[in-house]
């Protein structure tokens, strides 16, 4: 299935190409591992052959998008034209790709959008503990099991939906809409959000939920992994970075780590397409992911909006209305909101 | 010597009441970390390799250097020189080599790094099952190599927990005599038997030839394959904050009224902020300039400076990366470079 997914993401992105209404479609090619799939820029008719689909695209491919329509300061009248750019785009993609259009990140005239239906990923970490470093020799998925062979001979073979990464079984989005063009192929059922890991720390009280965040956040090497691979973390200069004045101390104390991580979640708010990239590359393997799911879940509640495909409306970090919800503030602890 | 499964215990317990001890641990997240040993811990298989390399042992990531008042210093904190590291990697410990090398070569001295490595024993383990990101063969190294290290320490056998401990230098001979309680001595064939077993993991491991990368690195510093190999860079620091070698430092103050301490912290030049100068002009302002410096770093301007590639082949930033942007790709464009 994924070889016809695959052939179907090539067809779409040769004529762009060929008849220049893109300059670049970023995409998936195979990686050097053998069990995953890693971003790729197509830029040339030759490069095309390398776009790759399977069930190790994991990757948000959004992240490149700010950088690739940013411009050095513009003179008036004498502005260079931003690019025309494709992305191939799982509905995860597609929903941050929405979001930064939003933030006017991008015009939606200048991107041509592959959509790309979801099964979901395979989890990237399992892959890897299971084969213990080895040579993967080969990585296939028949949409129920997952067969790992190393090039020593030993297979590992998974229940497909075992493996599926967290933040696809619980998706509520695996079909894209909106999409310039959408691959046909099969799709997940819409999972729960994942709110049991929500409703386990709201449960929790405010001592407990605060040991169990700076236990968790007491691994971080602060290398910024999270922020860099997240699509919608692009600001210019973090406010982890200034000095002048420092809001926080450069190391990796539990002081400074806790509040890089408290302040890039709240960023988070409503633009988070709970995706668990940040997840995935934390090379210390911290739960980043309950957290921004508690946001998301706050925003819902509170706002009543999903980060969802629909490009028109203001997302709701700037909009204020007389009667948004402010008990949060009002009254800390109630619901299980703020606290 | 031999170190029996039965009585490593006992030997840690030994070797914790006389120092500082750490080892590989298991890490909640999975994988291990090196973390300071109890009676109690259990010295974990680095099967792949600790998260972290042995150098946060020795070079914190956070360390406070001295703390003021106004404009005089307070107090210099000493430094705790007492470490024992046992189950690095000999990648780990080759890399150390060259640390010592920055830190203390050269007539500089970090009084800091060089006190704690002074008395510091590192016992490294001999690796038996190399991983597929792993290439230590491919930059002069070995799985059971013994630069750095102070005592090698392999498995009597495939699978088996009893250990040979085998002095690499006059430091490691002594830290063995002096826990010879827990120790048994080895038959007169256990060195020979290891040196199978090291035959045997290098050769499962592929040997990649990056003789030719520094003069093509050297003449292509303008070249567009630099942008070419860098274009799903993320600008994170992740493969700079697990590699043994990377040693870059910020150094900082931070106060509260007019006293304060000063602390060193570590940096990356991965970071656009890193070069980024008062004036707002940044000498590396793309990802291309920045990748670039990380790469020549290692495999040419070390060479130049310290004789050596700071590289071990730990493999940590291949499996680190988010985008799997795999080292041993990127020389490899590069060697390829017209």
């Amino acid at each position: 299935m994924s070889a016809a997914i695959r052939d179907a993401i090539r067809a779409a992105a040769r004529p762009l190409l060929a008849e220049g209404k893109v300059s670049l479609i970023v995409g998936y090619e195979r990686g050097s591992n053998g069990y995953r799939c890693r971003p790729s820029f197509a830029a040339r008719a030759g490069d095309i052959d390398r776009l790759e689909w399977d069930s190790t695209c994991s990757n948000n491919l959004a992240v490149f998008l700010p950088g690739l329509f940013q411009r050095p300061p513009q003179k008036k009248g004498q502005e260079t034209p931003l690019p025309r750019i494709a992305f191939v785009a799982k509905a995860c993609d597609l929903r941050s790709i929405v979001a930064l259009v939003k933030e006017l990140q991008a015009p939606r005239g200048n991107l041509v959008l592959i959509g790309v239906p979801c099964t979901g990923m395979v989890d990237e970490r399992t892959v890897r503990e299971a084969v213990g470093g080895a040579e993967v020799a080969s990585f296939a998925d028949d949409g129920k099991a997952v067969v790992v062979r190393t090039a020593a001979g030993a297979e590992h073979r998974f229940e497909r939906e075992a493996v599926v990464q967290h933040a696809c079984r619980c998706c509520q989005f695996p079909v894209p809409q909106g999409a310039d063009v959408t691959v046909e192929g099969p799709a997940r059922t819409p999972g729960d959000n994942g709110d049991g890991l929500v409703k386990d720390i709201e449960k929790l009280p405010p001592a407990e939920r605060w040991a169990r965040f700076s236990a968790e956040m007491s691994r971080c090497i602060r290398c910024y992994a999270c922020r860099q691979a997240c699509p919608t973390c692009y600001c210019k200069e973090c406010f982890a970075e200034q000095n002048n004045p420092a809001w926080i101390g450069v190391g990796a104390e539990q002081t400074d780590v806790s509040i890089f991580h408290i302040v890039r979640i709240f960023h988070q708010a409503g633009r988070c397409v709970e995706c668990d990239a940040c997840l995935r590359a934390c090379p210390m393997g911290i739960d980043l992911r309950t957290w921004t799911k508690k946001i998301a879940a706050d925003v819902r509640a509170l706002y009543g909006f999903t980060p969802d495909f629909d490009p028109t409306g203001k997302p709701p970090l700037v909009t204020f209305k007389e009667d948004d919800a402010q008990e949060f503030i009002t009254e800390p602890g109630a619901q299980g909101h703020g606290g | 010597m031999v170190l029996e499964a039965r009585s490593l215990a006992a030997f840690v317990e030994s070797v914790a009441k006389a120092a500082k001890l750490f080892v590989p641990e298991a890490d909640p997240a999975g994988g291990t970390i090196f973390a300071e040993a109890t009676s109690a811990t259990a010295i974990a298989p680095t099967v792949p390799n600790t998260r972290l390399s042995v150098k946060s042992v020795f070079f914190p990531q956070r360390e406070v250097l001295l703390s003021y008042k106004e404009s005089a210093i307070e107090a210099v904190p000493g430094v705790d020189g007492n470490l024992v590291v046992f189950g690095a990697r000999p990648c780990d410990a080759r890399a150390m080599t060259w640390m010592d090398e920055v830190f203390g070569g050269g007539g500089r001295e970090d009084p800091y790094f060089v006190e704690r490595r002074r008395a510091a024993v590192i016992v490294a383990m001999g690796c038996d099952e190399p991983c597929a990101s792993c290439f230590c063969t491919s930059v002069g190294g070995s799985p059971y190599g013994t630069e750095g290290a102070d005592v090698l320490a392999s498995r009597m056998g495939a699978g088996a927990a009893d250990l040979l401990l085998e002095p690499v230098t006059e430091k490691g001979a002594s830290f063995l005599a002096k826990h010879a309680g827990q120790l048994k001595p080895a038959a007169a064939d256990a060195p020979s038997a290891r040196q199978a077993r090291e035959k045997a993991a290098a050769s499962r491991m592929k040997v990649l030839d990056f003789s030719g990368v520094k003069p093509k690195m050297d003449a292509g510093f303008e070249s567009p394959a630099w942008d070419a190999i860098t274009r799903s860079c993320l600008g994170c620091g992740a493969c700079t904050y697990v590699c043994p070698t990377c040693h870059c430092f910020d150094i900082t103050d931070e106060s509260r009224g007019d006293r304060g301490v000063r602390v060193r912290t570590w940096d990356a030049c991965q970071y656009s902020l890193f070069t980024l100068h008062a004036s707002g002009h940044n000498p590396r302002s793309h990802k291309r300039a920045r990748m670039r410096q990380r790469l020549m770093h290692k495999y040419s301007y070390a060479p130049e400076t310290a004789k050596a590639v700071f590289c071990s082949g730990c493999g940590r930033c291949v499996r680190s990366c988010p985008v799997n942007l795999d080292i041993r790709e990127m020389l490899a464009a590069l060697e390829d470079l017209a």
